[in-house]
Parts: structure tokens; sequence; C-alpha cells
């Protein structure tokens, strides 16, 4: 370099501007001799001038050997190539180049990322004469980077992680409720199905899971072991059912049995117990099977049934006695076989429609008016003017309305008969009214005939009277009147009643 | 009537408590029995009514008892009258197997009655019932 010119203290020494300059720089010949090196590029690639200046560049930074990766002297090579072809800058992509840790290629490479700029100097012919070659170490920002990335996958990777996490959660709620409905589904079934599946040693002892029996009786599987269980077996029949299941045992025979188990809410329910040894292929015994079948409801029905039976049976039996009590009666005081028959068949028919009223009324009882209309009927005919009945609604239980249906039945014969609706001018007043007397409740019926015949007390007493006088009093603790006045029949019936209900 | 065999008035003269709660039966067995030549105590429809009656007479020589009372079973007079040893049959339409508990197997006529064999089920009823009381009073079991 020449100091000589007009001005020489005005004019910068190039060399050492280049030499400070505060970026990396690398001056190249056109046959890639670098030629010339800032300090900045000595610091970044560990270098000195003396060692580098005049040498090859590939020869001062070859490639890392220890990375089969390594691209640098190709990518570099390209693009210096690319600068002398067509004499213009070329910018590298941020570039992997490892560097000598020193001349030594032995000692190793430091791993370095730089972003490369490489820049034709030309001459007047417009020829490459030199190309500077500028870097900047990116090392650090590429390694922020990995970081980064490295960072921002193990973020990504925790947030897997946690999703996975998350959803098997998920899974095990869903799991656990799944199984909650299972064991509620399981208990429904052991409550609703009635038998109880149970297993016992060959000794006869429970042992293990009972699942049927815990859930049913409420007792926990170490309190149902052994003869535990004997505890939800009712107090009166505990004693008995283990004698009798050790006998069972000791003679390996089927067990049946029936005891009243206390169910887990503390209601009893009555059981009937089937069990059986399990044998094994070598005929030993392994085990006993047994079935608890709850038998509360059938029982009750079967004892229900046998009541209801038992009392259609008595009601039958005591239905046909009382046709025989009228058929004997009425043969009794029957004028001529033509009169029993007619006769028998009304006291037959009134006793028919009293039930036939009480079959209406669910055999609760029946309304007095109506008994009274029902065995008036077939005397007045369609025209109710000549009997007037007057009371109030008054129920009559069932014995009151066969009673007194019989009762009225004969008042109503005999007034058709010989009284006085067997004329045209007579007429029947039938009155009732509840009378209190002290404590004492009664319901007075009186029956009243005027406008018939003259009439005179009959020579003998017929069933009709006995019925009336001595029937009511028996039956119903009744006390019945019948007169025979000259202007017509009054009976006067006093009814004690419990209650009178409307 | 057809006598039981035997005597064929056994049953004349006896004083028999007829119980029985419906009306139209009560006025047969009160026919029937007057036929026979008996006196008829009774009849009651009702357990406090023959308890009562009971007490009042002097001479019972036997009953009838009709089983079912409406409510009330007919038992509790049957076990006086044979503290007293008076003989019984029972009534029902249940047959023997009707009875209840220690009762099971005493004599019984059935309803409706057989009325040609009526007379010689009540004897021989009454006749059993008889040695029963007997066997019973002498500390023999029943």
């Amino acid at each position: 370099m020449s100091r000589s010119g007009p001005a020489p203290s005005t004019e910068p020494d190039y060399r050492a501007v280049f030499e400070a300059a505060p970026s990396a720089y690398l001056i190249l010949s056109a046959d890639l001799v670098i030629v010339a090196v800032s300090e900045a590029y000595l610091a970044a690639t560990n270098t000195r001038r003396a060692e580098i200046v005049g040498r090859q560049l590939f020869e001062v930074f070859p490639d890392n050997p220890n990375d089969p990766n390594a691209d640098g002297v190709r990518n570099l090579s390209d693009s210096l190539c690319r600068v002398l072809s067509y004499r213009r800058a070329d910018a590298m992509a941020v570039q992997k180049y490892d560097i000598p840790v020193s001349q030594n290629p032995a000692d190793g490479f430091e791993e370095r990322y730089w972003s490369p700029m490489n820049t034709p100097v030309l001459n007047d012919a417009g020829e490459v004469a030199w190309i500077i070659h500028r870097v900047e170490d990116v090392t650090g920002l590429v390694a922020r980077d990995r970081a980064k990335a490295e960072t921002d996958r193990l973020a990504v990777e925790q947030q897997r992680v946690i999703d996975k996490l998350r959803r098997a959660n998920i899974e095990l709620a869903q799991s656990q409720t799944a199984l909650r409905a299972s064991e509620a589904r399981f208990r429904a079934a052991v409550e609703s199905v009635s038998d109880i599946l149970w297993t016992t040693d060959a000794a006869g002892l429970m042992v293990g899971d009972q699942a049927g029996w815990c859930v049913f009786t409420g007792q926990s599987r170490d309190e149902c072991q052994g003869y535990g269980w004997s505890q939800s077996v009712h107090p009166d029949d505990a004693a008995d059912t283990i004698l009798a299941w050790e006998a069972a045992v000791e003679a390996r025979r089927p067990f049946t049995y029936e005891h009243r188990v206390r169910r887990y809410d503390g209601v009893w329910r009555l059981f009937r117990i089937n069990a059986r040894p399990v044998l094994g292929r070598d005929g030993a015994l392994m085990e006993w099977v047994g079935v608890h079948t709850d038998i509360t409801d059938a029982r009750r029905a079967e004892e229900r049934r046998k009541l209801l039976l038992d009392e259609l049976n008595h009601r039958v039996k005591n239905s046909l006695a009382t046709v025989q009590s009228i058929g004997m009666n009425t043969l009794g005081t029957a004028e001529s076989p033509e009169a029993f028959s007619r006769e028998f068949n009304q006291r037959l028919m009134a006793l028919s429609q009293a039930h036939n009223l009480l079959t209406r009324g669910d055999w609760l009882g029946a309304n007095l008016r109506d008994v009274i209309t029902q065995e008036l009927a077939p005397h007045q005919g369609l025209d109710g003017a000549r009997v007037a009945l007057r009371g109030a609604d008054v129920h009559l239980d069932p014995k009151e309305t066969l009673a007194l249906g019989m009762a009225l039945h004969e008042l109503a014969t005999n007034a058709a008969k010989y009284g006085a609706l067997s004329a045209d001018s007579g007429l029947v007043d039938v009155m009732w009214e509840s009378r209190r007397e002290g404590a004492e409740r009664s319901l007075r019926l009186t029956w009243i005939e005027r406008g018939g015949p003259p009439v005179s007390a009959p020579r003998r007493r017929g069933f009709g009277s006995r019925l009336i006088e001595r029937g009511l009093g028996h039956e119903l603790g009744a006390r019945a009147v019948l007169s025979f006045p000259p202007e017509g029949v009054v009976c006067v019936i006093d009814l004690p009643r419990r209650e009178i209900r409307h | 009537m057809i006598a039981a065999a035997g005597d064929p008035r056994a049953l004349a003269g006896q004083r028999i408590l007829v119980v029985e709660d419906e009306m139209m039966l009560a006025m047969m067995v009160e026919d029937l029995l007057t036929e026979l030549g008996c006196e008829v105590v009774g009849p009651a429809a009702s357990v406090a009514e023959a308890l009562s009656l009971v007490a009042q007479q002097d001479r019972l020589d036997g009953a009838v008892l009709d089983v079912n009372l409406g409510s009330e079973r007919v038992y509790s007079v049957a076990e006086t009258l044979k503290e007293q040893c008076v003989p019984y049959v029972f009534v029902t339409g249940y047959g023997p197997g009707g009875l209840e508990g220690d009762h099971r197997g005493h004599p019984t006529i059935q309803k409706p009655f057989r009325l040609d064999r009526f007379e010689g089920e009540l004897a021989e009823g009454l006749r059993l019932a008889r040695s029963f009381a007997r066997a019973s009073g002498s500390g023999g079991a029943i």
C-alpha cells in the first residue's frame, strides 16, 4: 500500500480499517486462496492470521469428518462458484459449518452455525478479482432456536401426556360409573330374583364370597362365614336349621328345609332351602351347593286361597242347609203339593234376590229401601201406589239383608194371600226410623196394612210368623211383634244397631 | 225318621243345647230335635249367648254346635261343655277335617243334613263324646 498522496493524514489505512471491522470478513482470491482476514473473523473462527492467509480456503476449513451430514464445504463452494459465474453477491442460508478446535484436526471440531454472504469485487475488466466472504456466527441463535424447538416439542409432548392422563381419568370415571351401575344392577337383580345361591365347603361351613346371601341379608363376607349365616335366620328357626343341616352334611344327603331369613332392611321372609352335595370325579365330596327360594308371597297366596275356599265352602254348605230348612218348613205348613211347590220356589227366589243385592254391593251390604222394594215387587205389580215407603237411607250388613229380606218376603206373601194386597182397595205402609234410647241405637221398621179384608189371628203360627218373631230375634237380636187387628196386619221390628250408616 | 241302632228313642226327653247363628238353620235343627222328642235349649246365635245359656241350665244332656258363627268360632263353648262333661257334636260344612287343633276327630254332623241319618249321627256322636269325656275325666288321654 502506498502512503504517498496529497493528504496522507486523511487517507484511511484500508488494511487497518478492514482488519478492525466489527464483522467477520475474509477476502478470497478468485482461486479461493485466503488473502486477507478481519480480526473479528479470526476471533470467530479461533484462528490466527499468519496461519491462514495464503492458504486455500477449504484446506483451512474442511468439513467436520465426524459429521456424516456435513455439507459446509459443498454449499460454500457452490455459493462461491455462483459468485464467480454470475459476478453477483450470493447470500447463503444458515449453514452448519463446524470449525477445528485447533490447527490440528485431530483435536476435533466445534459445532457452529453461520449466516454467510459472498460478494464479488470486480476489476476494471469486469472480472471477479476478489470475493468478500462475510460470515455471522449465529450458533447462539440456532441454539436458542433449537432450545425453543426442544421446549416446544417438550410442551407438545407434555400436552400429549396431559391429554392422555385426562382421557385416562375420564375413562376411569366412566368405568367407575359403569361399575357402580353394574353393582346397582346386580343388587337389583339379586333383590328381584327370589333365589339365593350359596355354597359351603365339604364340611358344611360357608366359605368365600356369598354375594347373593350377603346382598339379601346385609351381612358382610366375614359375618356369614362358617355358621355366621345363622345370625340372619329367625331365632326360632336357627337352632333347628343347624341341627337339620348338620344331619344332612353328616349323611351326605340332599337338604330340604324352610325357615325365615331377615332381609337387609329387617323384614322377615320365608324361604324354602334345597341343597345337595357336589361330588368330584373320584366320588369325593367337594362342596355343597344350596338355593334359598323366597316363598313368602306364594305361601301367603296359598293361605289366602285356602281361606277363601273354606269361606266359600262354608257359605255354600250353609246355603244348601238353608234351602233344606226352607224345604222342610214349607213342607210342614203347605196345604197341598201345588202350594208347597209355589211357596218353596217363592222363598228360594226371595233368598236368591237378597243374594243378588249383596253381590251388587260386593257383599258389604245393601240399602234397606232396595230390600223392601225387591221383596214387594212381585206383589204390587207396576202400580207402586198401593205401597208407601217412608224412611231415610239405611245401610244393612249382609246378615241383616238376608234375614230382613226373608222376613219381608213372608210379610209380602201373606199380604198378597190374605191381607191388604189381596183386595184392590188395600194399602201397605212401610216406615222406618232410627231411634236412640240412652246408649242403645236401633232401627224401628213398621209394617201396617189397611183396607184389606177383615183380619183374624191365624189358627196356628206358620213358618212366616215363626221366622219373623223368633228368627229375627235369634239371628239379629231384633225384637219383632206381629199383631192381627181386624183393620190389617201390623208388624213392628226393632233392630239393634251398632252404627247407623247413611 | 229311621232311628239309630239300639234304642229307637235314645234322644227322647234329652235337653239339647243348639248353637247356630243362621236363623233358618237354627229353626231346622230345633224342628229336627223337637221331632226326636228332645227339649231344645236355645238356639243361641253367638258364643256369649251360648255360654250364658249353659250357665243357666241345671241339666244339659248334650249340645249341637255350629262351628262357624260368623266372625267367631264355637270352640270356647265346646271347652266349657267338656269341663262340665256335657257331650256335644259339631255341625259344620267343612267335614271332620275342618275342625281346629285338639277338636280334630271330634264327632261331627255335616251340613246340609242327611235327614235319614240325623238321629243316628247325633245319638252316636253324643255317645262317643260322652265316652271321650269319661276317658278325660278319669285321667286318660283323648
